[in-house]
């Protein structure tokens, strides 16, 4: 049973790494049908591809193999230069890639087995039509690396550059030794070797190598014994002497190298080519000492470059720095490659339970701190120990920041599918993936961005026909960005098709009853009516939209989160929606105030200003409800305790209270009055709905420092509870 | 409902906390039982049922405190320095219950728990059984016919759940 479970949670690890490969594989093929054609793109698709396919056969998906085994072999194919690497075979591999996806949810019990006869015969037309002459002028040189698990490897095809040639320092943490070729420099080696003299010690026996080196057919031409002390004065296990060796030209440099990878690191090692036709013999001399790994390190990652004489390796070394890497390969991927080497996999739930427990430290620290006599809390130790726990707490919470790739991931196949049903050209632009966002964020905007993009592509872009006739591109494009703005993600959806048309909009929105004929509104008014619950304009209900749902959605799913959603448009030139959400769910930044004895906190986020009323400032508009006069205009005010039936025992009258303005983002302002205000923090949110269940009018609950729990108002239910009576909103959805 | 519980279908014996609850004495499985911690005041919350006291801090977690007197339809307990809270696992959900005052942890037979008899008007829906024990202590537990056994009420802890009827509207 147990073994079950184990095997369940490797085939959960191989999921991830699925869908981590697919999007590796779709990036790269993107590129490539965008024309990004380099040996680094395809290959780092094949490898994606081979890894999935190693593990559904591993895992016995059989259907995933077969496909994965046929895609892999035309990606090999087209690595190799057999199959033409053009945009178009870029576009024949990418809707094979979506069969893939498509098996490796059915894989992942997510969704039945697709139909894939068709990219399949597709695929296998590939492997069978190919087009060596189509190969042979297209620009793109061919890998010769075979295994596809080392990724310095790729970088070979440098070595057959005519010109001295080396691989970026950055990249590769490691120089190359390109030569010019064919200098004819394989003259017999000549090697110096003079153990350290604590060799032996170390377990390095000289000998071995010296005998070593015979094997490969050196001959030892002197024994330099000066250092040799008289016998009485003899160390049996001690090392004296200095070997010269010569040995045969053809011998690699490489397996000098591993000749010498055991021996102490003090120990003399030389090595050079004798008569060499070129200045290595001017030069005193060429030493490849074993400090000097770098070499081999590079050497050994280009196991079929032509082995070069170390002679030249002080001039080559030197223009290393200028010369850029042939291959673009984009810094980006290479951090990536990078950083995936030293990742480790958690349990979010782990990353949660630490983030409570440090949550907790940070509690008892300022809990302690109060407990302590005044001299004591004086002492420099207690304010480190809490800005250590601070210190400690932003990092937990930095732990679960992920790029936004995961989110933007997804959008290219979107994409894709809807030119392919509404027969619009899309140029899809992304930038900011590498935007570092909570998990939790990430994982909920899937949906919206889904309906952003939908919304861009089918009511935003024209046709290519009248993008033609407006004098647009036929290609139309919708660029999808994401930058972080203090301590909110900025998410935006940009096309540049034909804009909101207003008059339609409001036409529309009056015919379904969502606005009276006769309100005023502006043009912004207007934009937000899209996001109206049932509204749509398109006259046809198609598969992609029109169902009247689809920016609702976005518009709840982005209050859900905390965040508002803005919209701007210009006839003509395109539309562009824009998600405003916040960073992390799970930190806060709150105001702490106090009602009635108890303590609540208002979000920072929601908060315009906070007033102490004149006297008939506050005026009362009926028994139960006041307003505030603020500057001219009357904002109604609420007790906390009124608006949730809690018992007040001394009411304060207006004028011994504060009142704090808060904005919600959908219905107005309200002001809500109370007693003080304690404090202004970063508080971590704890849902209510854990150990109980929500509650209309708490957004949750956090643990003040006295280990005493406060409760976060929900500004906007409260202010739509305040104001549903009032006429003056009757929009949801629409900002006073 | 009673039938779903653990106390039926178990074959041994059953360790039980005893505790006092308006001067009648009630228990519950010790399985279910997280920890006892001292009564502190919770936080009140708005728009919950009377019987839910609040929410307290309970090691990082935000923990729902039901008056449990009140929940099982007695009057609400005053609250003194005996006064306990019984943190309680509720399908994975943490609660704590306040009770007047712990009493003892005794072991029973299951075979000696009777099921409750269904008496007509009498919500019996929280109360899994009866068992008679050997009352050894308890001030204010009720003692009959002086041979110091006490008829102990056994909860149906599931039957608490505070999110059971969010379950059934669903």
């Amino acid at each position: 049973m147990s073994e079950d479970k184990e095997l369940d949670e490797i085939q959960a690890i191989f999921f991830e790494e699925c869908v981590e490969g697919l999007g590796t594989a779709e990036a790269g093929l993107t590129a490539f049908a965008n024309g990004d054609i380099s040996a680094e793109v395809i290959a780092g698709v094949f490898r994606a591809v081979h890894s999935i396919k190693g593990g559904a056969g591993a895992f016995g998906h059989n259907a995933l193999l077969t496909f994965a085994h046929t895609f892999e072999n035309v990606l090999d194919r087209v690595r190799a230069g057999d199959i033409a690497a053009t945009t178009e075979i870029g576009q024949h591999l990418l809707s094979a890639f979506d069969t893939l996806s498509d098996h490796v949810s059915a894989a992942m019990g997510r969704a039945d087995v697709p139909q894939d006869g068709t990219a399949l015969a597709g695929l296998n037309a590939l492997l069978a039509g190919e087009a060596p002459a189509a190969a042979a002028t297209h620009p793109i040189p061919s890998p010769s690396a075979p295994e596809p698990a080392s990724q310095p490897a790729e970088a070979d095809d440098m070595g057959f550059v005519p010109v001295a040639v080396a691989l970026d320092l950055e990249d590769f943490d490691a120089p190359a030794i390109a030569a010019p070729e064919g200098n004819g420099n394989d003259g017999p080696w000549r090697i110096s070797f003079a153990p350290s003299r604590a060799a032996m010690a170390n377990g390095a026996e000289p000998l071995l190598v010296v005998r070593e080196l015979e094997r490969m057919g050196a001959r030892v031409i002197h024994a330099d014994l000066a250092k040799l002390p008289p016998l009485r004065e003899l160390e049996p296990e001690q090392g004296y002497i200095r070997w010269e060796l010569l040995l045969d030209g053809s011998v690699e440099q490489q397996e000098l190298d591993e000749c010498f990878d055991f021996v102490a690191p003090d120990s003399l090692i030389e090595y050079r080519r004798e008569g060499a036709t070129i200045t290595a013999a001017n030069e005193p001399e060429a030493i490849v000492a074993p400090e000097a790994e770098i070499v081999t390190a590079a050497d050994l990652s280009n196991p079929d470059d032509e082995r070069t004489p170390p002679v030249s390796a002080p001039p080559v070394l030197s223009i290393v720095p200028s010369a850029p890497p042939p291959t673009a390969m984009p810094a980006g991927d290479a951090k990536m490659l990078d950083a995936a080497a030293q990742t480790i996999r958690i349990d979010v739930t782990r990353l949660d339970m630490l983030l409570n427990l440090v949550g907790e430290l940070v509690i008892r620290n300022s809990i302690l701190n109060d407990r302590l006599a005044a001299e004591d809390q004086e002492r420099v130790e207690l304010p480190q120990l809490a800005r250590l726990t601070r210190e400690i707490q932003d990092n937990v919470m930095s732990l679960r920041a992920q790029p936004i790739r995961q989110a933007f991931s997804r959008v290219p196949r979107i994409v894709r599918e809807l030119c392919a049903a509404t027969a619009k050209q899309v140029n899809l632009e992304v930038q900011g993936e590498g935007t570092e966002v909570d998990k939790s964020v990430i994982e909920k905007i899937g949906e919206p961005l889904t309906h952003m993009i939908r919304n861009a592509i089918d009511h935003g872009l024209e046709s290519p026909e009248e993008r033609i006739a407006a004098g647009k591109d036929p290609v139309g494009t919708v660029r999808l960005s994401a930058e972080q703005k203090g301590a909110r993600i900025v998410i935006r959806v940009a096309d540049d098709g034909r804009g909101i048309d207003r008059e339609r909009v409001r036409a529309k929105a009056i015919e379904k009853g969502i606005v009276a004929a006769d309100t005023p509104l502006t043009d912004e008014d207007i934009d937000n009516l899209i996001c109206a619950p049932g509204f749509s304009t398109a006259e046809t209900i198609s598969n992609i939209s029109g169902r009247g749902v689809g920016m609702d959605v976005v518009r709840t799913n982005v209050e859900a989160l905390g965040g508002r959603i803005e919209i701007s448009s210009t006839p003509g030139q395109g539309t562009s929606f824009t998600m405003v959400l916040p960073l992390t769910l799970a930190i806060l930044d709150g105001m702490i105030v106090r009602i009635d004895g108890q303590r609540y906190v208002v979000p920072l986020a929601h908060v315009v200003e906070s007033i102490r009323p004149n006297p008939g400032q506050v005026k009362a508009l009926s028994p139960t409800s006041e307003v505030i006069d603020l500057r001219g205009s009357y904002v109604p005010v609420r007790r906390v305790s009124d608006i949730f039936g809690l018992s007040a025992h001394d009411r304060r009258c207006p004028e011994e209270s504060l009142v704090i303005i808060a904005e919600s983002d959908t219905a107005g302002c309200i002001g809500l009055m109370v007693d003080t205000i304690d404090d202004r923090r970063e508080l971590v949110v704890k849902s209510l709905d854990q150990n109980l269940y929500p509650i209309a009018g708490l957004s949750g609950a956090t643990i003040l420092g006295d280990g005493s729990i406060a409760l976060i108002l929900d500004i906007d239910a409260l202010v739509s509870a305040a104001n549903s009576s009032g006429a003056r909103f009757t929009l949801k959805g629409m900002a006073a | 409902m009673n039938d779903q519980t653990e106390t039926t279908d178990v074959t041994h014996d059953l360790k039980i906390v005893t505790f006092t609850l308006c001067g009648h004495m009630f228990g519950i499985a010790m399985t279910s039982l997280l920890e006892i911690r001292e009564w502190e005041e919770p936080t009140p919350l708005p728009g919950v049922p009377h019987y839910v006291r609040g929410v307290t801090n309970l090691r990082g977690n935000v923990v729902p405190v039901v008056g449990l007197s009140e929940r099982l339809g007695w009057a609400p307990s005053e609250t003194h320095a005996r006064s306990c809270i019984l943190v309680v696992n509720l399908d994975g959900k943490q609660a704590g219950f306040l009770v007047d005052e712990m009493n003892d942890i005794v072991t029973v037979s299951v075979a000696e728990i009777q099921p409750p008899p269904a008496l007509d008007g009498a919500d019996t829906s929280m109360i899994s059984g009866l068992v008679r024990v050997v009352d050894r202590g308890g001030d204010n537990a009720e003692t009959t016919q002086g041979d110091k056994s006490a008829m102990v009420l056994l909860i149906d802890v599931p039957a608490l759940s505070l999110t059971r009827h969010l379950d059934a509207a669903a």
